[in-house]
């Protein structure tokens, strides 16, 4: 039998969680030592660190066990009742990597042609195919034994998605990367990508999570990127999965020398919303971009701790946090840059501002320097503040109505972020998105 | 098309009196100039009438068009044709310029009945007036007022003018910090749109605009009261002997 009839109540998640390991582990066939090896020790190191509570620094304004009730599921395969790919994703001149639930389907995908000469496949086929060259990069950013959300996500890997762009190669196109929720109950699932891109590499990534419906599932993501010496990748992520899906993102960005990377987090919806992105600039010359647009209302809550280390010299790191805040939304942003020793000539920029539209809404915003080079040029700066009375009189006064002049402005608050995605299509859509959230009206009860 | 009559006004909270019984009536196509001594409240008396939150009418009425202006929201005041060419006008990070005016002049338009500007005749008139009041097209391009000069600020204040082409104008300094160039452009602009549909109130503390854009009546404001009132040739009396003049005449005829 499996778990599900036994009381819900007298289950922990922790013990639903530690009885699914078990026959997941009995039910893998064939499988590698390897990989053997790294659920169980990293089960083990899930076990031993715990969810985190309200004493650990890092989870400080963010209690995640809130979120982690009693209903919630490990995720069950089910029938597939809804298997619609997002329409926006629906564009000419792109790629497509579905998942469903966390797990990558080929059958469901538009994949490069050989020419391309790159590989997009699942996780499992890709530890049979391109054993050593996946070996070498999975869970190596991803750190399990520090972080309970990857180590729990480490501890069931195995169905994600596989992205290899090889030296030398680039993608034409973007290539779109979805997962389809379809447990009607609510689970947690556990999306895992590793995209390894080689030296003098390039490819535009663009992940993309809304519905359809409202899915209340626990998203527990964790995404590592190997980025070549040379290479250039943008990454795009958009999260609107809507009110009653919670998310874990954990983002482990390595970079090579002379490599850019350059991010871009849009959250227009969700419940809990956790990102811990973390880049490791590991050699000289190297750039890389951090933008994010939170918009949040009701009881949303969305924390993102960014976390930049500067290993080497001469490079540079930009990070630009946006937040719109309505209702009793919370938002945290804690950006983190370490600079070290020997990291020369490295210039770090950090900045975060946020909007208040309601006296509820809350905003904690820290930044966190700790610099051991000495010549390096860092800035951080951090606004919390209200739509401005003067602009909006001065918008009124040329003929806009008080809406009008409100949404204009929180239109162009946002927009800077938007504008730097990268696709035509998408960029668009969002444009269309974003005013159709910031144009509806605060909700105050549910119906 | 405006009676000011016994116009009171304090600040909110605080309850300082402003306007202690402003009398004015303007009628279209007439030019009035409204000097007066720093703090007096000709600010003030813009910021009312264009409907700023933040003030108390204690007493007094507006009437504009026939209608009770201080009962409308300060957008109804703009698409019903008023204008406020504000002394210190904002910046506004992000918003372009052109995204802003089509918006405000769409929704003027459709307030008098008109159909939409297509986009092509929007940048018609967007260039067209930008020519007539010499504004600089490439600050078209940009966020409002973000990073603007002083005088390029106040010849944008004077752009919108002449695109949104207001029924009642008021211009609150636009001459100060424009250099002497920039301000016969604008005074030139402010002159061709003059017309006997359209009225002015130009706020100025300078004689030298208003040999310009010569001016039906000229008002003198002092400690929220207009004390007097003239042609002209009241603004060269000023410009000459300063408001001292003024001050010690009153206080004399008070006594
Ligand atoms: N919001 C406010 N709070 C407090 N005092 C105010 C406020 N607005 C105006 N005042 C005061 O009201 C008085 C009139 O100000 P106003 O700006 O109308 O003067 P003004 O005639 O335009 O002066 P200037 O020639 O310097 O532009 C001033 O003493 C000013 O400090
Ligand atoms: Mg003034």
């Amino acid at each position: 039998m499996p778990e599900g009839n036994i009381s819900k109540t007298t289950v922990s998640l922790e013990d639903r969680i530690l009885t699914r390991h078990a026959a997941f582990m009995a039910n893998l066939n064939g499988s590698q030592p390897f990989l053997l090896g790294l659920r169980s020790n990293a089960l083990q190191a899930f076990q031993s660190l715990g969810f985190p509570g309200r004493k650990s620094e890092d989870w400080k304004y963010t209690p995640v066990t809130k979120w982690l009730d009693a209903s919630l599921q490990m995720a069950e395969s089910h029938d597939e009742p809804v298997l619609a790919v997002p329409p926006v994703l629906k564009q000419d001149n792109r790629y497509l990597a579905v998942s469903v639930n966390g797990i990558f389907r080929a059958d469901l995908s538009e994949l490069p042609g050989a020419e391309q000469n790159v590989v997009v496949c699942s996780l499992a086929d890709a530890f049979k195919d391109h054993t050593e060259l996946v070996q070498s990069h999975i869970a190596k950013q991803a750190d399990y034994t520090s972080e309970a959300f990857t180590a729990l996500n480490t501890a069931f890997l195995g169905n994600g998605l596989f992205v290899w762009i090889p030296d030398g190669a680039s993608l034409d196109y973007p290539l779109y990367v979805t997962d389809i929720c379809t447990d009607p109950n609510r689970s947690l699932i556990q999306p895992r990508n590793l995209f390894v891109v080689g030296a003098n590499a390039t490819g535009t990534i663009l992940e993309w999570y809304d519905g359809p419906g409202h899915p209340s599932c626990f998203e527990n993501a964790v995404t590592e990127f190997y980025v070549g010496p040379s290479s250039r990748v943008n990454h795009i992520y958009v999260f609107d999965r809507g009110e009653s899906a919670d998310l874990i993102n954990s983002l482990f960005v390595y970079q090579e020398k002379d490599s850019y990377f350059a991010t871009n987090h849009l959250t227009l919806s969700g419940r809990l919303v956790r990102y811990n992105l973390n880049f490791l600039p590991d050699g000289e010359g190297c750039e890389t971009h951090l933008l994010g647009l939170v918009l949040a209302r009701n009881e949303m809550h969305v924390d993102v701790h960014t976390f930049v280390d500067h290993a080497k010299p001469n490079s540079i790191s930009n990070e630009l946090y946006k937040c719109i805040l309505d209702g009793n939304s919370v938002g945290v942003f804690n950006g983190k840059i370490m600079v070290r020793q020997d990291a020369q000539l490295i210039n770090a920029y950090q900045s975060n501002r946020s909007v208040l539209l309601s006296d509820s809404a809350h905003m904690y915003s820290k930044p966190e320097l700790e610099i051991y080079a000495d010549d390096v040029k860092c800035s951080h700066g951090a606004t919390t503040g209200q739509l401005d009375e003067e602009a909006i009189f001065y918008l009124q006064s040329r003929g806009l109505r008080q809406e009008e002049a409100r949404l204009l402005l929180l239109e162009s608050f946002a927009r800077e972020v938007i504008e730097q995605v990268d696709d035509e299509a998408i960029r668009a859509y969002l444009g269309v998105r974003l005013r159709e959230l910031l144009g509806e009206p605060a909700v105050s009860s549910t119906t | 098309m405006l009676r000011i009559e016994n116009l009171h006004v304090s600040i909110e909270e605080e309850g300082t009196r402003i306007l202690r019984g402003v009398n004015l009536e303007v009628n279209a196509g007439e030019v009035h100039a409204i000097m007066g001594p720093n703090g007096s409240g000709k600010s003030t008396l813009a910021a009312v009438l264009a409907g700023k939150a933040g003030y108390d009418i204690t007493d007094g009425t507006v009437e504009y068009f026939g209608k009770d202006l201080l009962e409308m929201n300060p957008d109804e005041r703009a698409r019903d044709g008023l204008f406020l060419a504000f002394q210190y006008p904002v910046e506004l990070p992000g918003v372009s310029m052109s995204n802003f005016l089509r918006q405000a002049v769409n929704r003027v338009r459709e307030y008098r009945g008109q159909d939409e500007l297509s986009a092509v005749d929007f940048l018609k008139l967007m260039k067209e007036r930008a020519a007539l009041i010499n504004l600089d097209p490439s600050l078209i391009k940009r966020s409002v007022n973000e990073g603007f000069s002083g005088g390029e600020k106040k010849r944008n204040e004077i752009f919108q003018l002449a695109m949104l082409e207001p029924r009642l104008a008021i211009l609150d300094e636009t001459d100060s910090g424009l250099d002497i160039d920039a301000m016969r452009t604008v005074s030139d602009g402010v002159n061709k749109l003059r017309s006997e549909e359209r009225a002015f109130i130009i706020i100025t503390h300078y004689q030298r605009l208003l040999e310009y854009v010569i001016p039906d009546f000229v008002h003198v404001l002092v400690d929220g009261v207009i004390v007097r009132s003239g042609d002209k040739s009241l603004a060269l009396e000023l410009e000459a002997q300063g408001y001292d003049w003024l001050k010690k005449e009153l206080a004399e005829s008070a006594s």
